[in-house]
């Protein structure tokens, strides 16, 4: 029987060449159709001049073309280099160079885009000429060359053989118990060395070569879609792809996987352990360096084990491991031996390195004659039942996120910066435990910091280049003058001078974009423009995700290979607007028909049915210095409604449809009221009370309202026809300064829009019809059997909905906020996700039943361009999180925080065709879809902050119902929040909705505490030690001091009776029950408030 | 830590370093250079020139079975 892996290909195509050879995407390749292109690549390649041992390099995208280039380079006789496409050109040259390779095997769509020096670059798809005679493997022909970071400060290219290489496969076709019926999944890229085995295993034992996505190897959603679409059995992971997999909500439905390989860093039991209650598979923690063909150790992870780090297990087929004691001084503990690993897949050595070679690969006296022992520089322990455990490095070597790194080669990339005369390099954990490459540097100059990120950029791959750059003057030494990189002072994390956008200019459109989604991908407030993606915590495996999150929300694919270069915000907005003037947004020609709106369109169908309805109305609030004259208020509207047609557009039915019609002066509707002080919101309420003639323009009304005092207010209502809560934020602050710079008697300089409203509609319409299609069957099936929101209380429903509707108002202490917020951190979840999240568990645990929609505003400007728009863009987006009773409130925040992004990034289905294409017959007693909505204000989705005198002031405006429950919250700047849930009071009593409101308090607190806890289980009382901990961070709030201890006297702290009647408002608020003031002078501590709220709790629990 | 090496090579003609003081193990025979780690690795990097063991050195294509049908 053949043994080598390029003879058991070919014997296997022989003996079924109709059998399915290489699975990709919905592309199947034979084995004899794999085995033709094989063969003329490797005609290709002699007639290229590749012989025995020649180096061919790599760069071909995974799938079939790559199976038969690394097949055809094999057969050719020669060794595969694989090219990390993600390395900067200069690197591939210096690789290509070092290896000696004259020949760059690629394809059309995946050619480096750069030259790459003097090496001939070949699509593998090309025709070749001639058969030629190609010469056999032998086992100690070179097989691949891969290149691993160099402490030399080059890398250095490990020499594999046929048999090492071969030996390592086969073993794991016998231990993982691989047949053709296996799915191995293929993600990791090729330039590591375990890419291998997914490749060739398949192929030793009939099955097919199985691709992932083209992100699997970088993004978890991306792997678990892989594997779901590709019915995925094995699966070989790095413990950092692991954890974010373990993250992932759905992992559950990876039915198919039965194996799981770790490699590449240590694993622990805990992690196992969490992928175990997930799914029901093997675990297998293999070990071994590059240097011994993959692989060299093995071992079945034990599911009796609930902790501590795995062990690597022990030696497989054909290999060995020898034990000595480590050189002297390396470890204090005398336990750990160094491990040396000796057999078949002990590696030829680093190409051209002879000296370095020699150092690692030694005599081994014990195996067969002349053979050698690999020196890993990896400290174990032998453990009582002879399985090893790593316990660490020798030297300086570190790996991150699998990457193995020699510091020593960033230390010379960066010393070869000329203004750099000294740097070192180690790792770092940041307060949230994420490890970070870190630099060390003295410098001629202060401001060559800045710049050596980008100096590294262009000579390693990224994985290499540090996050944090320091400064010294000095670098520590030990007493032998080396680098004492223990003794490094903590790293520089301030960054470069930020905050600077330019001289007064406001950032642009493109840079606010990437600061929100920043934020919401790093969970980090404070950004600036000169912030780097990796020095605040950002890592290559988030690097995907970022490119989904800036399409999602800019419209604009970006190639995340830009992004690894580009990665300051700066640089990024730069990218965005790149994108967009490549594909423009084109306005309609002069005297076109100017087209409605989906959303326009149902405004105006809804307005027809009951007309001049006051349903669809927006109030905007702008307050302005009393002293402005309603002459110059007037002007200011003038000229806003000059920079935006939508304000100055009726909409009229004639032959051809709905058309928009743009006056050129309509007028400005400005009326001006005196009022007494409490007067205001009488005004306000009467011009809610009245809708418009949609065939008039303009479409909204102002009232300049004076009380006397020093403000007076602007009231705008528009029409939601020509306007959403973006549109009205943009107005506000467009007017206020107008008026204030008139007011000044300076010439204001409004920007006018590049484009009009119209032509954003047009372009939104003339989206391709497949897109649209692709998010409509999205939405069919995600929505599909979507039951209505009910709860037990509701009346019974009038046939027609009816918009009768009222509100409740509620605020939510800072400290309850921090709480709940911090416990979606932890979990990973925005602020948004986690309210979100707490509401639907709310209605859930109200009798809602766990499976319903909740309707969510997205802002719908979907392209930066449509950012500075005045117009209704706003989108609903239907969220169902389909939890369950039993879910732990952290995974909850997960499935929530899913059906978000994929939601969200369906949301170009305008919500009219997504709710005719899914709801079944047409029920006019409810709001199709969604029974309730969720709405964050202030978070650049659905509309401005709202200030508290402006909620007071919009308090006696009457309430339509837009569904049954709304939801509404805003923050307040001390942290607190505010919030509204407004009802539809046919439907829902004020009871049940002041029960939602105490609720809402309550279970913030009691899933912050314990966010373990099961969505369900929580109805449980809290156990009084949290109520403790909750009063007390009111306490310390209330008076201003951190060292209030529960049994201190709140008034011997500086308490007034005022004070505690606020702290007691605050504990209702949480807790929902009413303590006494009395019973609280009783026992003025924390403690002893902490005690009766117990009593109270438990008391109204057990009487339910 | 200032131990004296010597150069050693096996019968496919590749080098390492072995205590000076110990017999070369099975396969191995002295190259007859003997000095400090360093030293020793700098001669190795002098004499070692064509890294291919030497099984895999003979013959090019001229030699080569052919796999091709």
């Amino acid at each position: 029987m053949p043994a080598l892996l390029p003879e058991l290909f070919l014997d296997r195509a022989r003996r079924h060449p109709e059998a399915p050879a290489v699975r990709s995407g919905s592309r199947v390749v034979t084995y004899r159709e794999l085995e033709s292109a094989a063969r003329r690549v490797a005609g290709a390649l002699a007639a290229h001049g590749v012989r025995a041992e020649s180096t061919v390099g790599i760069h071909v995208p995974p799938g079939p073309d790559l199976v038969a280039a690394l097949l055809g380079t094999w057969l050719a006789g020669g060794c595969y280099v694989p090219l990390d496409p993600m390395a900067p050109a200069a690197r591939l040259r210096e690789v290509l160079d070092l290896a000696g390779a004259r020949i760059v095997l690629t394809t059309a769509g995946g050619a480096p885009r750069e030259p790459l020096g003097h090496a001939v670059v070949w699509d593998v798809s090309r025709p070749a000429g001639g058969d030629r005679p190609l010469p056999a493997a032998a086992p100690d022909r070179a097989a691949y060359m891969i290149f691993t970071s160099g402490s030399t400060g080059r890398p250095k290219g490990v020499v594999v053989e046929h048999a090492g290489i071969a030996n390592r496969v086969r073993w794991g076709v016998r231990a993982l118990g691989l047949s053709d019926a296996d799915r191995v999944l293929q993600k990791t890229p090729l330039a590591f060395d375990a890419a291998g085995w997914e490749i060739f295993a398949p192929l030793l034992c009939g099955g097919a070569v199985t691709f992932g996505r083209p992100d699997a190897g970088r993004d978890a959603a991306e792997l678990v879609r892989s594997i779901r679409e590709q019915r995925a059995t094995v699966l070989q992971v790095v413990p950092t792809m692991l954890r974010l997999l373990a993250n992932e909500p759905d992992l559950a439905s990876c039915r198919s996987l039965r194996l799981i390989c770790c490699a590449g860093e240590p694993l622990h039991a805990e992690l196992c352990q969490r992928v175990l209650r997930q799914l029901d598979v093997q675990i297998l923690n293999t070990y071994g360096p590059t240097e011994c063909s993959i692989d060299a150790l093995a071992g079945w992870f034990d599911p009796a084990q609930a902790s501590g780090p795995v062990p690597i297990g022990r030696p497989i087929d054909g290999a060995r491991a020898v034990l000595l004691p480590p050189d002297p001084g390396v470890s204090d503990d005398p336990a750990p031996r160094e491990l040396y690993l000796g057999g078949v897949g002990v590696a030829r050595g680093y190409h051209g390195e002879a000296a370095l070679t020699a150092e690692r690969f030694l005599p081994d006296p014990e195996g067969p004659p002349g053979a050698r022992l690999y020196r890993t520089g990896d400290l174990v322990r032998p453990r009582p039942d002879g399985t090893l455990e790593f316990v660490s490095r020798a030297d300086d070597q570190v790996k991150l996120n699998g990457v193995r790194i020699e510091p020593a080669e960033v230390e010379a990339a960066l010393a070869a910066h000329p203004d750099v005369t000294e740097a070192a390099v180690r790792v770092v954990t940041d307060g949230r435990g994420t490890r970070q490459l870190a630099a060390w540097v003295v410098t001629g100059r202060e401001s060559t910091v800045d710049g050596l990120a980008d100096h590294l950029r262009r000579r390693l791959p990224p994985a290499m280049v540090p996050a944090l750059f320091t400064r010294l003057d000095a670098l520590p030494r030990t007493v032998s003058g080396k680098t004492d990189r223990a003794r490094l002072p903590e790293p520089d994390r301030t960054g470069p001078a930020n905050g600077a956008v330019g001289e007064g200019v406001p950032a642009s459109t493109e840079t606010r974009i990437v600061m929100s989604v920043w934020r919401r991908l790093l969970a980090v407030d404070d950004i600036g423009p000169d912030d780097d993606f990796y020095r605040l915590g950002g890592h290559s495996l988030l690097m995907t995700r970022l490119a989904a999150d800036l399409r999602e929300a800019t419209g604009l694919a970006l190639d995340f290979r830009d992004l690894h270069r580009a990665t300051t915000v700066r640089a990024q907005a730069r990218l965005l607007r790149e994108a967009e003037q490549a594909q423009p947004i084109e306005p309609l020609p002069p005297g076109a028909r100017l087209p409605l709106s989906p959303a326009q369109e149902r405004f105006w169908v809804l307005d027809r049915m009951n007309p001049a309805s006051p349903e669809y109305l927006l109030p905007i609030l702008t307050w302005l210095p009393a002293g402005v004259p309603p002459e110059v208020v007037e002007r200011a509207l003038a000229l806003v409604m000059g920079c935006h047609d939508v304000l100055r557009t009726r909409y009229v039915m004639d032959a051809d449809g709905l058309a928009a019609i743009v006056e050129s002066d309509p007028g400005v509707p400005l009326r001006v009221e005196r009022v007494s002080p409490s007067g205001i919101g009488k005004v306000v309420a009467a011009e809610l009370a009245e809708g418009f003639d949609l065939a008039v323009a303009p479409l909204f009304r102002a009232t300049l309202v004076h009380d006397g005092g020093p403000e007076q207010l602007l009231v705008l209502v528009c029409h939601h026809i020509v306007c959403d809560g973006w549109s009205a934020r943009l107005l506000d602050r467009q007017i206020a300064e107008t008026v204030a710079v008139l007011a000044a008697g300076r010439t204001p300089t409004l920007h006018r829009p590049a484009l009009r409203y119209p032509d954003a509609v047009a372009w939104l319409r003339a989206r391709p019809a497949a897109e649209l299609a692709d998010d409509l069957a999205y939405w069919r099936e995600t929505l599909d059997g979507l039951p209505p929101l009910e709860l037990p209380t509701a009346h019974e429903r009038p046939a027609r909905r009816s918009l009768d509707g009222a509100a409740i108002a509620f605020e939510l202490p800072a400290s309850v906020v921090d709480g709940l917020l911090a416990a979606g951190r932890d979990a990973g979840a925005t602020p948004y996700v986690a309210f979100l999240t707490l509401w639907t568990v709310l209605l859930g645990r109200a009798g809602g039943g766990w499976d319903f929609g909740v309707g969510v505003p997205h802002a719908g400007r979907s392209r930066p361009e449509l950012h500075e728009l005045v117009g209704p863009f706003i989108e609903t987006v239907v969220i169902r999180s389909r939890l369950a009773p039993e879910l732990p409130f952290a995974e909850a925040l997960a499935r929530v925080e899913r059906a978000c992004r994929e939601g969200f990034a369906r949301h170009g289905a305008p919500f009219e065709i997504v709710a005719d294409a899914v709801a079944g017959p047409r029920d006019l007693s409810r709001t199709p879809l969604f029974q309730t909505q969720f709405t964050m204000a202030g978070d650049g989705l659905a509309g401005p902050h709202r200030r508290e005198r402006d909620v007071a002031v919009l308090s006696e405006a009457p309430t339509a119902a837009r569904t049954d429950l709304a939801l509404t919250l805003w923050p307040y700047p001390d942290g607190r929040y505010g919030g509204a849930i407004e009802y539809a009071a046919t439907v829902y009593a004020r009871g049940t909705v002041e029960a939602l409101v105490a609720g809402f308090g309550a279970l913030a607190a009691r899933f912050a505490a314990e966010p373990t806890l099961a969505l369900n289980v929580a109805d449980a009382p809290p156990p009084a030690a949290r109520h403790e901990q909750v009063i007390l961070g009111f306490a310390r709030d209330l008076l201003k001091r951190d060292d209030i201890a529960p049994d201190d006297d709140v008034f011997a702290c500086g308490g007034t009776s005022l004070l505690a009647a606020r702290l007691l408002w605050n504990v209702q608020s949480a807790f929902g029950v009413e303590v006494p003031l009395r019973a609280f002078f009783d026992r003025p501590t924390v403690a002893g408030l902490a005690g009766e709220v117990e009593r109270l709790v438990r008391a109204e629990f057990d009487g339910q | 830590m200032n131990r004296t090496y010597q150069v050693v090579v096996n019968q496919e003609e590749q080098y390492s370093i072995w205590e000076a003081d110990r017999r070369p193990p099975d396969g191995w025979r002295a190259d007859g250079f003997t000095g400090g780690r360093e030293e020793c690795l700098r001669h190795i990097a002098e004499v070692w020139t064509d890294m291919r063991p030497l099984s895999a050195r003979n013959g090019d294509e001229a030699a080569d079975a052919s796999v091709a049908s």
